[in-house]
Protein backbone atom coordinates (compact mmCIF):
# COMPACT_ATOMS: atom_id res chain seq x y z
CA UNK A 1 0.00 0.00 0.00
CA UNK A 2 1.36 3.55 -0.77
CA UNK A 3 -0.24 6.33 1.10
CA UNK A 4 0.25 9.84 -0.52
CA UNK A 5 -1.58 13.12 1.03
CA UNK A 6 -4.11 10.81 2.47
CA UNK A 7 -5.23 9.18 0.01
CA UNK A 8 -4.46 4.89 0.05
CA UNK A 9 -3.47 3.57 -3.20
CA UNK A 10 -3.60 -0.60 -3.75
CA UNK A 11 -0.72 -1.49 -5.52
CA UNK A 12 -0.18 -4.56 -8.25
CA UNK A 13 2.42 -4.86 -9.98
CA UNK A 14 1.40 -6.78 -12.91
CA UNK A 15 5.01 -7.38 -14.47
CA UNK A 16 7.28 -9.02 -12.45
CA UNK A 17 10.54 -11.27 -12.91
CA UNK A 18 12.61 -13.51 -10.85
CA UNK A 19 15.61 -14.01 -13.73
CA UNK A 20 18.19 -16.00 -13.67
CA UNK A 21 21.28 -14.53 -16.94
CA UNK A 22 24.15 -15.24 -14.74
CA UNK A 23 27.08 -16.24 -16.08
CA UNK A 24 26.60 -19.71 -15.07
CA UNK A 25 23.53 -20.20 -16.74
CA UNK A 26 23.70 -18.08 -19.81
CA UNK A 27 24.77 -20.32 -22.62
CA UNK A 28 25.54 -18.55 -25.35
CA UNK A 29 26.22 -14.84 -27.20
CA UNK A 30 22.71 -14.81 -27.41
CA UNK A 31 22.42 -15.02 -23.64
CA UNK A 32 24.74 -12.60 -22.87
CA UNK A 33 23.83 -10.09 -25.76
CA UNK A 34 20.30 -10.71 -23.90
CA UNK A 35 20.43 -10.10 -20.19
CA UNK A 36 23.18 -6.49 -21.54
CA UNK A 37 20.47 -5.16 -23.56
CA UNK A 38 17.93 -5.91 -20.62
CA UNK A 39 21.05 -4.02 -18.40
CA UNK A 40 20.89 -1.28 -20.88
CA UNK A 41 17.11 -0.48 -20.95
CA UNK A 42 17.51 -0.43 -16.75
CA UNK A 43 20.66 1.93 -16.85
CA UNK A 44 18.74 4.07 -20.01
CA UNK A 45 15.67 4.83 -17.83
CA UNK A 46 16.16 4.50 -14.28
CA UNK A 47 17.49 7.24 -12.26
CA UNK A 48 20.82 7.12 -11.22
CA UNK A 49 20.54 6.46 -7.60
CA UNK A 50 18.74 2.97 -8.96
CA UNK A 51 20.86 1.82 -11.43
CA UNK A 52 22.44 -1.96 -10.18
CA UNK A 53 26.07 -3.01 -10.86
CA UNK A 54 25.55 -5.54 -13.66
CA UNK A 55 26.92 -8.47 -11.30
CA UNK A 56 23.33 -8.08 -9.48
CA UNK A 57 21.43 -7.33 -12.42
CA UNK A 58 22.03 -10.72 -13.77
CA UNK A 59 20.87 -12.98 -10.60
CA UNK A 60 19.50 -10.83 -8.13
CA UNK A 61 18.43 -12.65 -4.93
CA UNK A 62 14.88 -13.59 -3.12
CA UNK A 63 15.91 -11.08 -0.49
CA UNK A 64 16.52 -8.23 -3.00
CA UNK A 65 13.44 -8.97 -4.69
CA UNK A 66 11.58 -9.32 -1.45
CA UNK A 67 13.03 -6.06 -0.26
CA UNK A 68 12.29 -3.74 -3.52
CA UNK A 69 8.66 -4.96 -4.04
CA UNK A 70 7.49 -5.55 -0.90
CA UNK A 71 9.51 -3.80 2.46
CA UNK A 72 10.17 -0.67 0.57
CA UNK A 73 8.40 -0.68 -3.04
CA UNK A 74 4.83 -0.30 -1.50
CA UNK A 75 3.96 -3.54 -3.54
CA UNK A 76 0.42 -5.29 -2.40
CA UNK A 77 0.65 -7.59 -4.79
CA UNK A 78 3.02 -9.16 -7.42
CA UNK A 79 2.61 -11.07 -10.97
CA UNK A 80 4.82 -13.26 -12.49
CA UNK A 81 5.11 -13.04 -15.96
CA UNK A 82 7.39 -16.08 -17.39
CA UNK A 83 10.24 -15.26 -19.89
CA UNK A 84 11.61 -19.11 -20.53
CA UNK A 85 14.18 -18.54 -23.32
CA UNK A 86 15.59 -22.22 -23.09
CA UNK A 87 17.88 -22.08 -26.14
CA UNK A 88 20.05 -19.11 -24.41
CA UNK A 89 19.92 -20.00 -20.80
CA UNK A 90 21.16 -23.41 -19.33
CA UNK A 91 18.08 -23.55 -17.01
CA UNK A 92 15.78 -21.35 -18.64
CA UNK A 93 15.61 -17.10 -17.97
CA UNK A 94 12.69 -16.46 -16.03
CA UNK A 95 10.52 -19.44 -15.81
CA UNK A 96 7.29 -20.62 -14.25
CA UNK A 97 8.48 -22.94 -12.14
CA UNK A 98 11.10 -20.45 -10.76
CA UNK A 99 8.81 -17.94 -10.44
CA UNK A 100 6.25 -20.76 -8.81
CA UNK A 101 8.79 -21.29 -5.98
CA UNK A 102 9.10 -17.91 -4.63
CA UNK A 103 5.20 -17.42 -5.21
CA UNK A 104 4.78 -20.67 -2.93
CA UNK A 105 6.60 -19.27 -0.20
CA UNK A 106 4.21 -15.70 -0.41
CA UNK A 107 1.25 -16.71 -1.44
CA UNK A 108 -0.78 -14.29 -0.16
CA UNK A 109 1.76 -11.67 -2.24
CA UNK A 110 2.61 -13.38 -5.31
CA UNK A 111 1.13 -14.99 -8.11
CA UNK A 112 3.27 -16.83 -11.04
CA UNK A 113 1.72 -17.01 -14.57
CA UNK A 114 2.10 -19.78 -17.36
CA UNK A 115 2.78 -20.44 -20.70
CA UNK A 116 1.30 -21.93 -23.54
CA UNK A 117 2.42 -22.44 -27.05
CA UNK A 118 -0.10 -23.44 -29.50
CA UNK A 119 2.12 -25.00 -31.97
CA UNK A 120 2.81 -28.07 -29.17
CA UNK A 121 -0.88 -29.27 -30.21
CA UNK A 122 -2.61 -32.03 -27.87
CA UNK A 123 0.84 -32.51 -25.98
CA UNK A 124 0.81 -28.61 -25.05
CA UNK A 125 -2.84 -28.54 -23.84
CA UNK A 126 -2.05 -31.33 -21.39
CA UNK A 127 1.05 -29.47 -20.89
CA UNK A 128 -1.38 -26.53 -19.78
CA UNK A 129 -3.49 -28.07 -17.52
CA UNK A 130 -0.34 -29.91 -15.76
CA UNK A 131 0.93 -26.63 -15.18
CA UNK A 132 -2.83 -25.00 -13.86
CA UNK A 133 -2.82 -27.86 -11.73
CA UNK A 134 0.54 -27.36 -10.44
CA UNK A 135 0.77 -23.45 -9.77
CA UNK A 136 -3.15 -22.88 -9.70
CA UNK A 137 -2.59 -20.75 -13.08
CA UNK A 138 -5.08 -16.99 -12.99
CA UNK A 139 -3.02 -16.04 -16.33
CA UNK A 140 -0.32 -16.93 -18.60
CA UNK A 141 2.21 -14.83 -20.78
CA UNK A 142 2.30 -15.41 -24.85
CA UNK A 143 5.11 -14.76 -27.14
CA UNK A 144 3.28 -15.28 -30.32
CA UNK A 145 6.69 -13.88 -32.28
CA UNK A 146 9.11 -16.93 -31.11
CA UNK A 147 10.00 -19.40 -33.39
CA UNK A 148 9.95 -23.03 -33.00
CA UNK A 149 10.98 -25.51 -35.82
CA UNK A 150 10.10 -24.58 -39.18
CA UNK A 151 7.56 -22.22 -37.37
CA UNK A 152 8.02 -18.59 -37.80
CA UNK A 153 5.34 -17.52 -35.17
CA UNK A 154 2.11 -17.89 -34.50
CA UNK A 155 -1.10 -15.55 -33.80
CA UNK A 156 -3.49 -15.75 -31.93
CA UNK A 157 -5.78 -16.24 -34.24
CA UNK A 158 -4.50 -19.87 -35.44
CA UNK A 159 -7.17 -22.50 -35.24
CA UNK A 160 -4.65 -24.44 -32.65
CA UNK A 161 -5.07 -21.30 -30.57
CA UNK A 162 -8.37 -21.47 -30.43
CA UNK A 163 -8.39 -24.59 -28.42
CA UNK A 164 -5.85 -23.39 -25.94
CA UNK A 165 -7.73 -20.10 -25.57
CA UNK A 166 -10.96 -22.61 -24.80
CA UNK A 167 -8.74 -24.41 -22.31
CA UNK A 168 -7.99 -21.09 -20.27
CA UNK A 169 -11.64 -20.14 -20.24
CA UNK A 170 -12.52 -24.03 -19.06
CA UNK A 171 -9.22 -23.93 -16.75
CA UNK A 172 -10.39 -20.17 -15.07
CA UNK A 173 -7.23 -18.75 -16.34
CA UNK A 174 -8.67 -15.44 -17.37
CA UNK A 175 -5.92 -13.07 -17.69
CA UNK A 176 -3.90 -13.39 -21.41
CA UNK A 177 -1.11 -11.29 -21.45
CA UNK A 178 0.32 -11.22 -24.83
CA UNK A 179 4.12 -9.41 -25.37
CA UNK A 180 4.19 -7.38 -28.47
CA UNK A 181 7.24 -5.81 -28.73
CA UNK A 182 11.19 -6.37 -29.60
CA UNK A 183 12.17 -10.46 -30.56
CA UNK A 184 14.65 -11.82 -31.83
CA UNK A 185 13.12 -15.10 -33.79
CA UNK A 186 11.91 -15.06 -36.64
CA UNK A 187 14.21 -12.76 -38.13
CA UNK A 188 11.79 -10.50 -40.43
CA UNK A 189 8.16 -11.14 -38.75
CA UNK A 190 6.73 -7.71 -37.88
CA UNK A 191 6.62 -8.65 -33.91
CA UNK A 192 4.66 -5.88 -33.23
CA UNK A 193 1.64 -6.72 -35.01
CA UNK A 194 -1.63 -6.05 -32.89
CA UNK A 195 -4.13 -7.39 -35.50
CA UNK A 196 -4.87 -10.63 -34.04
CA UNK A 197 -5.38 -9.51 -30.81
CA UNK A 198 -8.75 -8.30 -32.13
CA UNK A 199 -10.15 -11.02 -33.51
CA UNK A 200 -9.16 -12.96 -30.36
CA UNK A 201 -11.04 -10.48 -27.77
CA UNK A 202 -14.39 -11.29 -30.23
CA UNK A 203 -14.05 -15.00 -29.66
CA UNK A 204 -13.61 -14.79 -26.41
CA UNK A 205 -15.16 -12.16 -24.72
CA UNK A 206 -14.49 -13.93 -20.89
CA UNK A 207 -10.96 -13.86 -20.98
CA UNK A 208 -8.86 -10.57 -20.94
CA UNK A 209 -6.22 -9.66 -23.19
CA UNK A 210 -3.55 -7.33 -21.36
CA UNK A 211 -1.11 -6.15 -24.25
CA UNK A 212 2.06 -5.58 -22.79
CA UNK A 213 4.22 -2.14 -23.48
CA UNK A 214 0.64 -0.49 -25.09
CA UNK A 215 1.78 -2.35 -28.31
CA UNK A 216 4.70 0.71 -29.06
CA UNK A 217 5.79 1.33 -31.28
CA UNK A 218 2.44 0.12 -32.87
CA UNK A 219 0.31 2.59 -30.28
CA UNK A 220 -2.25 3.99 -32.65
CA UNK A 221 -2.71 0.14 -34.33
CA UNK A 222 -3.19 -0.69 -29.84
CA UNK A 223 -5.03 1.92 -29.50
CA UNK A 224 -7.77 1.76 -32.30
CA UNK A 225 -8.37 -2.29 -31.23
CA UNK A 226 -8.74 -1.57 -27.94
CA UNK A 227 -11.20 1.52 -28.60
CA UNK A 228 -13.67 -1.60 -30.31
CA UNK A 229 -12.65 -4.47 -27.87
CA UNK A 230 -13.83 -3.80 -23.94
CA UNK A 231 -11.59 -6.63 -23.00
CA UNK A 232 -8.78 -5.37 -24.26
CA UNK A 233 -6.26 -3.70 -21.93
CA UNK A 234 -2.97 -1.43 -21.96
CA UNK A 235 0.18 -2.63 -19.91
CA UNK A 236 2.36 0.16 -18.69
CA UNK A 237 5.69 -2.40 -18.46
CA UNK A 238 8.39 -0.58 -20.61
CA UNK A 239 5.86 2.92 -20.56
CA UNK A 240 5.63 3.98 -17.02
CA UNK A 241 9.63 4.14 -16.29
CA UNK A 242 9.67 7.01 -19.44
CA UNK A 243 8.55 9.16 -16.45
CA UNK A 244 11.57 9.95 -15.46
CA UNK A 245 13.97 10.99 -18.10
CA UNK A 246 10.94 11.40 -20.85
CA UNK A 247 7.92 12.92 -18.83
CA UNK A 248 6.45 14.86 -21.64
CA UNK A 249 6.41 12.01 -23.71
CA UNK A 250 5.29 9.51 -20.82
CA UNK A 251 2.03 12.37 -20.94
CA UNK A 252 1.58 12.08 -24.45
CA UNK A 253 1.27 8.05 -24.55
CA UNK A 254 -0.75 7.97 -21.00
CA UNK A 255 -3.05 10.40 -22.71
CA UNK A 256 -3.53 8.68 -25.92
CA UNK A 257 -4.23 5.62 -23.64
CA UNK A 258 -6.75 7.55 -21.45
CA UNK A 259 -8.21 9.10 -24.37
CA UNK A 260 -8.66 5.94 -26.70
CA UNK A 261 -9.45 3.25 -23.84
CA UNK A 262 -10.48 4.83 -20.09
CA UNK A 263 -8.97 4.24 -16.84
CA UNK A 264 -10.31 0.90 -16.09
CA UNK A 265 -8.21 -0.64 -18.82
CA UNK A 266 -5.01 0.46 -18.05
CA UNK A 267 -2.39 -1.73 -15.58
CA UNK A 268 0.64 -0.92 -13.45
CA UNK A 269 3.49 -3.01 -14.40
CA UNK A 270 7.17 -2.27 -12.96
CA UNK A 271 9.04 -5.13 -15.26
CA UNK A 272 11.12 -5.51 -12.31
CA UNK A 273 14.08 -6.39 -12.15
CA UNK A 274 14.60 -3.82 -15.14
CA UNK A 275 13.08 -0.78 -13.07
CA UNK A 276 12.02 -0.96 -9.75
CA UNK A 277 8.49 0.01 -8.68
CA UNK A 278 9.08 2.16 -6.04
CA UNK A 279 10.45 5.56 -7.25
CA UNK A 280 7.93 4.56 -10.20
CA UNK A 281 4.89 4.67 -8.09
CA UNK A 282 6.08 7.68 -6.18
CA UNK A 283 6.70 9.64 -9.27
CA UNK A 284 3.50 8.68 -11.43
CA UNK A 285 1.38 9.57 -8.04
CA UNK A 286 2.93 13.43 -7.85
CA UNK A 287 2.78 13.05 -11.73
CA UNK A 288 0.72 15.25 -13.38
CA UNK A 289 -0.08 16.18 -17.40
CA UNK A 290 1.82 19.42 -18.61
CA UNK A 291 -0.48 22.18 -18.41
CA UNK A 292 0.23 22.76 -22.38
CA UNK A 293 -0.85 19.44 -22.87
CA UNK A 294 -3.88 19.61 -21.05
CA UNK A 295 -5.96 20.93 -23.14
CA UNK A 296 -5.79 17.51 -25.48
CA UNK A 297 -5.51 15.11 -22.69
CA UNK A 298 -7.03 16.96 -20.01
CA UNK A 299 -5.45 16.36 -16.34
CA UNK A 300 -5.06 12.58 -14.37
CA UNK A 301 -7.09 12.53 -11.87
CA UNK A 302 -6.32 10.64 -8.38
CA UNK A 303 -9.20 8.51 -9.00
CA UNK A 304 -7.35 7.07 -12.25
CA UNK A 305 -3.83 6.95 -10.65
CA UNK A 306 -5.74 4.30 -8.08
CA UNK A 307 -6.90 2.12 -11.19
CA UNK A 308 -3.95 2.16 -12.57
CA UNK A 309 -1.46 1.37 -9.90
CA UNK A 310 -4.17 -1.42 -8.38
CA UNK A 311 -7.75 -1.05 -8.59
CA UNK A 312 -7.75 -2.91 -12.47
CA UNK A 313 -5.58 -5.53 -11.27
CA UNK A 314 -7.57 -6.53 -8.57
CA UNK A 315 -10.11 -6.63 -10.82
CA UNK A 316 -8.96 -9.26 -13.37
CA UNK A 317 -7.17 -11.27 -10.92
CA UNK A 318 -9.77 -11.07 -7.89
CA UNK A 319 -7.70 -9.13 -5.59
CA UNK A 320 -9.29 -8.14 -1.99
CA UNK A 321 -8.77 -4.28 -1.99
CA UNK A 322 -8.94 -2.44 1.58
CA UNK A 323 -11.56 -0.42 2.12
CA UNK A 324 -9.32 2.21 2.76
CA UNK A 325 -8.17 2.04 -0.82
CA UNK A 326 -11.43 1.28 -2.45
CA UNK A 327 -13.26 4.23 -4.73
CA UNK A 328 -15.74 6.28 -3.21
CA UNK A 329 -18.97 4.58 -4.48
CA UNK A 330 -20.31 6.27 -7.63
CA UNK A 331 -22.30 9.52 -6.18
CA UNK A 332 -20.73 9.71 -2.77
CA UNK A 333 -19.19 12.74 -1.80
CA UNK A 334 -16.05 13.15 -1.36
CA UNK A 335 -14.38 15.31 1.50
CA UNK B 1 45.19 21.95 -51.47
CA UNK B 2 42.30 20.82 -54.18
CA UNK B 3 43.11 16.91 -53.20
CA UNK B 4 42.03 18.48 -49.47
CA UNK B 5 39.18 20.20 -50.29
CA UNK B 6 37.95 17.62 -52.90
CA UNK B 7 38.68 14.93 -49.67
CA UNK B 8 36.04 17.14 -46.94
CA UNK B 9 33.41 17.56 -50.15
CA UNK B 10 33.53 14.30 -50.49
CA UNK B 11 32.65 13.07 -47.22
CA UNK B 12 30.34 15.65 -47.14
CA UNK B 13 28.70 13.95 -50.38
CA UNK B 14 28.99 10.98 -48.13
CA UNK B 15 27.29 11.84 -45.48
CA UNK B 16 24.57 13.85 -47.38
CA UNK B 17 23.83 10.63 -49.23
CA UNK B 18 23.30 8.59 -45.82
CA UNK B 19 20.93 11.28 -44.74
CA UNK B 20 18.47 9.77 -47.38
CA UNK B 21 18.58 6.75 -45.00
CA UNK B 22 15.51 6.45 -42.88
CA UNK B 23 15.24 4.88 -39.89
CA UNK B 24 11.57 2.23 -41.13
CA UNK B 25 10.88 2.16 -37.61
CA UNK B 26 11.64 5.84 -36.00
CA UNK B 27 10.99 7.83 -39.09
CA UNK B 28 13.98 9.42 -39.13
CA UNK B 29 17.25 9.75 -40.85
CA UNK B 30 20.11 7.90 -39.59
CA UNK B 31 22.74 10.45 -39.38
CA UNK B 32 20.37 12.17 -36.91
CA UNK B 33 19.79 9.37 -34.58
CA UNK B 34 23.39 8.89 -34.42
CA UNK B 35 23.85 5.67 -36.18
CA UNK B 36 26.40 6.56 -38.42
CA UNK B 37 29.64 5.57 -36.36
CA UNK B 38 31.65 6.58 -38.83
CA UNK B 39 32.55 7.34 -43.05
CA UNK B 40 35.60 7.38 -44.57
CA UNK B 41 36.44 7.88 -47.94
CA UNK B 42 39.91 6.87 -50.14
CA UNK B 43 42.19 8.45 -52.17
CA UNK B 44 40.59 5.45 -54.70
CA UNK B 45 37.23 7.03 -54.15
CA UNK B 46 36.37 3.80 -51.79
CA UNK B 47 33.69 4.47 -49.29
CA UNK B 48 33.24 3.10 -45.92
CA UNK B 49 30.34 3.80 -43.45
CA UNK B 50 30.30 2.03 -40.23
CA UNK B 51 26.75 1.68 -38.95
CA UNK B 52 25.58 1.27 -35.21
CA UNK B 53 22.23 0.61 -33.26
CA UNK B 54 21.03 1.15 -30.02
CA UNK B 55 21.07 -2.53 -28.79
CA UNK B 56 22.67 -5.99 -29.49
CA UNK B 57 19.44 -7.24 -30.47
CA UNK B 58 18.05 -4.33 -32.53
CA UNK B 59 15.08 -5.95 -34.66
CA UNK B 60 17.42 -7.38 -37.46
CA UNK B 61 14.96 -6.74 -40.17
CA UNK B 62 14.84 -2.86 -39.60
CA UNK B 63 18.97 -3.05 -39.28
CA UNK B 64 19.13 -5.20 -42.82
CA UNK B 65 17.02 -2.11 -44.34
CA UNK B 66 18.93 0.25 -43.14
CA UNK B 67 22.31 -0.99 -44.16
CA UNK B 68 20.90 -2.08 -47.54
CA UNK B 69 19.49 1.56 -47.86
CA UNK B 70 22.71 2.91 -47.05
CA UNK B 71 24.25 1.04 -49.71
CA UNK B 72 21.65 2.26 -52.38
CA UNK B 73 22.02 5.85 -51.53
CA UNK B 74 26.39 5.78 -51.62
CA UNK B 75 25.60 4.17 -55.05
CA UNK B 76 24.52 7.81 -56.25
CA UNK B 77 27.70 8.71 -56.20
CA UNK B 78 29.22 8.81 -59.32
CA UNK B 79 33.14 9.00 -57.98
CA UNK B 80 32.68 6.51 -55.71
CA UNK B 81 34.84 3.01 -55.54
CA UNK B 82 34.67 0.23 -54.14
CA UNK B 83 31.31 0.33 -51.36
CA UNK B 84 31.59 -0.69 -47.97
CA UNK B 85 28.87 -0.43 -45.12
CA UNK B 86 29.49 -2.37 -42.16
CA UNK B 87 26.88 -2.79 -38.99
CA UNK B 88 28.83 -2.87 -36.07
CA UNK B 89 28.22 -4.98 -32.58
CA UNK B 90 25.00 -6.51 -33.40
CA UNK B 91 23.81 -10.29 -33.06
CA UNK B 92 23.21 -10.69 -36.63
CA UNK B 93 26.24 -8.38 -38.23
CA UNK B 94 27.67 -10.91 -39.67
CA UNK B 95 24.58 -12.38 -41.92
CA UNK B 96 23.63 -8.93 -42.35
CA UNK B 97 27.30 -7.37 -43.59
CA UNK B 98 27.80 -10.06 -45.78
CA UNK B 99 24.11 -10.65 -47.15
CA UNK B 100 23.76 -7.46 -47.87
CA UNK B 101 27.38 -6.78 -49.56
CA UNK B 102 26.65 -9.80 -52.07
CA UNK B 103 23.30 -8.25 -52.88
CA UNK B 104 21.30 -10.82 -51.08
CA UNK B 105 17.87 -10.37 -50.64
CA UNK B 106 16.79 -11.05 -46.58
CA UNK B 107 15.35 -14.40 -46.75
CA UNK B 108 18.21 -15.62 -48.59
CA UNK B 109 21.01 -14.16 -46.00
CA UNK B 110 18.89 -16.56 -43.36
CA UNK B 111 17.71 -19.39 -45.13
CA UNK B 112 14.91 -20.65 -42.84
CA UNK B 113 15.03 -18.09 -40.36
CA UNK B 114 12.63 -15.34 -42.59
CA UNK B 115 9.57 -15.75 -45.01
CA UNK B 116 10.34 -13.94 -48.49
CA UNK B 117 8.67 -10.74 -49.69
CA UNK B 118 7.76 -9.26 -46.48
CA UNK B 119 10.60 -6.47 -46.05
CA UNK B 120 8.65 -4.70 -48.65
CA UNK B 121 5.41 -4.57 -46.30
CA UNK B 122 6.87 -3.96 -43.39
CA UNK B 123 8.95 -0.77 -44.48
CA UNK B 124 5.04 0.64 -45.82
CA UNK B 125 3.56 -0.42 -42.58
CA UNK B 126 5.99 2.36 -40.79
CA UNK B 127 5.81 4.42 -43.76
CA UNK B 128 2.25 4.80 -43.52
CA UNK B 129 2.70 5.85 -40.16
CA UNK B 130 5.12 8.20 -40.87
CA UNK B 131 2.52 9.77 -43.55
CA UNK B 132 -0.07 9.47 -41.43
CA UNK B 133 1.77 11.16 -38.56
CA UNK B 134 2.79 13.85 -40.74
CA UNK B 135 -0.87 14.84 -41.96
CA UNK B 136 -1.00 15.12 -38.00
CA UNK B 137 1.36 17.45 -37.48
CA UNK B 138 0.39 20.05 -40.54
CA UNK B 139 -3.19 19.68 -39.47
CA UNK B 140 -2.72 20.67 -36.55
CA UNK B 141 -0.93 23.27 -37.50
CA UNK B 142 -3.71 24.35 -39.65
CA UNK B 143 -6.30 23.82 -37.57
CA UNK B 144 -4.58 26.61 -35.10
CA UNK B 145 -4.60 29.32 -37.80
CA UNK B 146 -8.34 29.02 -38.10
CA UNK B 147 -8.39 26.39 -40.74
CA UNK B 148 -11.67 24.36 -40.93
CA UNK B 149 -12.09 20.55 -41.18
CA UNK B 150 -13.94 21.15 -44.65
CA UNK B 151 -11.09 23.26 -45.53
CA UNK B 152 -8.62 20.48 -44.60
CA UNK B 153 -10.78 18.00 -46.75
CA UNK B 154 -10.61 20.29 -49.80
CA UNK B 155 -7.08 21.28 -49.93
CA UNK B 156 -4.30 20.33 -52.34
CA UNK B 157 -0.99 19.67 -51.63
CA UNK B 158 -0.39 23.18 -53.87
CA UNK B 159 -2.13 25.32 -52.04
CA UNK B 160 0.97 25.05 -49.24
CA UNK B 161 4.10 26.47 -49.12
CA UNK B 162 6.17 23.75 -50.21
CA UNK B 163 8.61 23.56 -46.44
CA UNK B 164 5.07 22.76 -44.99
CA UNK B 165 4.90 19.62 -46.46
CA UNK B 166 8.22 18.31 -47.61
CA UNK B 167 7.98 15.31 -45.40
CA UNK B 168 4.26 14.97 -46.68
CA UNK B 169 5.79 15.00 -50.15
CA UNK B 170 8.92 12.39 -49.15
CA UNK B 171 6.59 10.27 -47.54
CA UNK B 172 4.24 9.85 -49.93
CA UNK B 173 7.08 9.33 -53.19
CA UNK B 174 8.43 6.55 -50.81
CA UNK B 175 4.95 5.04 -51.11
CA UNK B 176 3.90 5.44 -54.58
CA UNK B 177 1.55 7.57 -53.48
CA UNK B 178 0.69 10.68 -55.42
CA UNK B 179 2.60 13.85 -54.02
CA UNK B 180 2.15 16.08 -57.27
CA UNK B 181 0.34 19.88 -56.70
CA UNK B 182 -3.01 18.78 -57.12
CA UNK B 183 -2.75 15.42 -55.14
CA UNK B 184 -5.14 15.81 -51.85
CA UNK B 185 -3.58 17.43 -48.22
CA UNK B 186 -5.01 14.63 -46.07
CA UNK B 187 -5.25 11.21 -47.44
CA UNK B 188 -5.70 7.57 -46.72
CA UNK B 189 -2.95 4.83 -47.10
CA UNK B 190 -3.85 4.56 -51.12
CA UNK B 191 -4.15 8.17 -51.46
CA UNK B 192 -7.43 9.27 -51.41
CA UNK B 193 -8.72 12.28 -50.23
CA UNK B 194 -10.37 12.25 -46.46
CA UNK B 195 -13.93 13.46 -46.32
CA UNK B 196 -14.77 16.27 -43.83
CA UNK B 197 -16.57 14.38 -41.69
CA UNK B 198 -13.73 12.06 -41.28
CA UNK B 199 -10.87 14.40 -41.04
CA UNK B 200 -11.20 14.69 -36.67
CA UNK B 201 -10.59 10.72 -36.57
CA UNK B 202 -7.73 10.86 -38.97
CA UNK B 203 -5.96 13.37 -37.61
CA UNK B 204 -6.37 11.54 -33.93
CA UNK B 205 -4.98 8.56 -35.06
CA UNK B 206 -2.21 10.30 -37.13
CA UNK B 207 -1.25 11.95 -33.49
CA UNK B 208 -1.47 8.77 -31.83
CA UNK B 209 0.81 6.99 -34.47
CA UNK B 210 3.22 10.51 -34.31
CA UNK B 211 3.51 9.87 -30.35
CA UNK B 212 4.23 6.04 -30.53
CA UNK B 213 7.07 6.61 -32.90
CA UNK B 214 8.05 9.76 -30.95
CA UNK B 215 8.50 7.80 -27.64
CA UNK B 216 10.24 4.83 -29.91
CA UNK B 217 12.57 7.68 -31.01
CA UNK B 218 13.27 8.62 -27.46
CA UNK B 219 13.73 4.87 -25.77
CA UNK B 220 16.31 4.37 -28.77
CA UNK B 221 18.04 7.38 -28.39
CA UNK B 222 18.52 6.93 -24.86
CA UNK B 223 19.83 3.40 -25.29
CA UNK B 224 22.42 4.58 -28.10
CA UNK B 225 23.76 6.97 -25.99
CA UNK B 226 23.66 4.29 -22.33
CA UNK B 227 25.70 2.10 -24.72
CA UNK B 228 27.84 4.38 -26.63
CA UNK B 229 28.18 7.76 -24.13
CA UNK B 230 26.04 10.89 -25.18
CA UNK B 231 29.25 12.30 -27.25
CA UNK B 232 30.11 9.41 -29.14
CA UNK B 233 27.05 9.75 -32.13
CA UNK B 234 28.78 12.81 -33.70
CA UNK B 235 32.05 11.34 -34.04
CA UNK B 236 32.85 11.52 -38.16
CA UNK B 237 36.19 9.92 -39.14
CA UNK B 238 38.42 10.40 -42.69
CA UNK B 239 40.95 8.29 -43.51
CA UNK B 240 44.24 10.26 -42.83
CA UNK B 241 45.38 9.21 -46.55
CA UNK B 242 42.48 10.63 -48.14
CA UNK B 243 43.77 14.36 -48.04
CA UNK B 244 47.33 13.20 -48.98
Amino acid sequence: MYRKDGVDYFIVDGHIHFWDGSEENTANKYGEGFIRCFYDYHRNLSPEEWVWPLEKFRKYSEQDLIHDLFDTGYVDWGIFQPTYLHEFYRKGFNTTERNGELARKYPDRLIANGSFDPREGEAGLERLRKLHAEWNLRGVKLYTAEWRGASKGWKLTDPEAQDYLALCEELGIRNIHVHKGPTIWPLNRDAFDVADIDHAASAFPALNFVVEHSGLPRLDDFCWIATQEPNVYAGLSVVMPFIHTRPRYFAQIIGELRYWLDDDRIVFGSDYGIWSPKWLIETFADFQIPKDLQSEYGALTTEAKRKILGLNHARLYDLKVPGSAQLAPAGAVVA
Amino acid sequence: MTAVTDAVDRVTAVNAALAAVLDPELDRPITELGFVRSVSVGADGSVEARLRLPTYFCAPNFAWLMVEDARRELARLSWMGECTVILEDHFASDEINQGVGCGKSFAEAFPGLADPDRMQELRAVFLRKGHLAAQARLGKRLLERGWTHRQLADAVLGDLPERLTVTLRRRRALLGLPADVSAPLFTDNEGRAVPAAAVERHLLMGRTAGVGIGANTEFCEGLLATRYGPAGWTRVSRRKEEAS
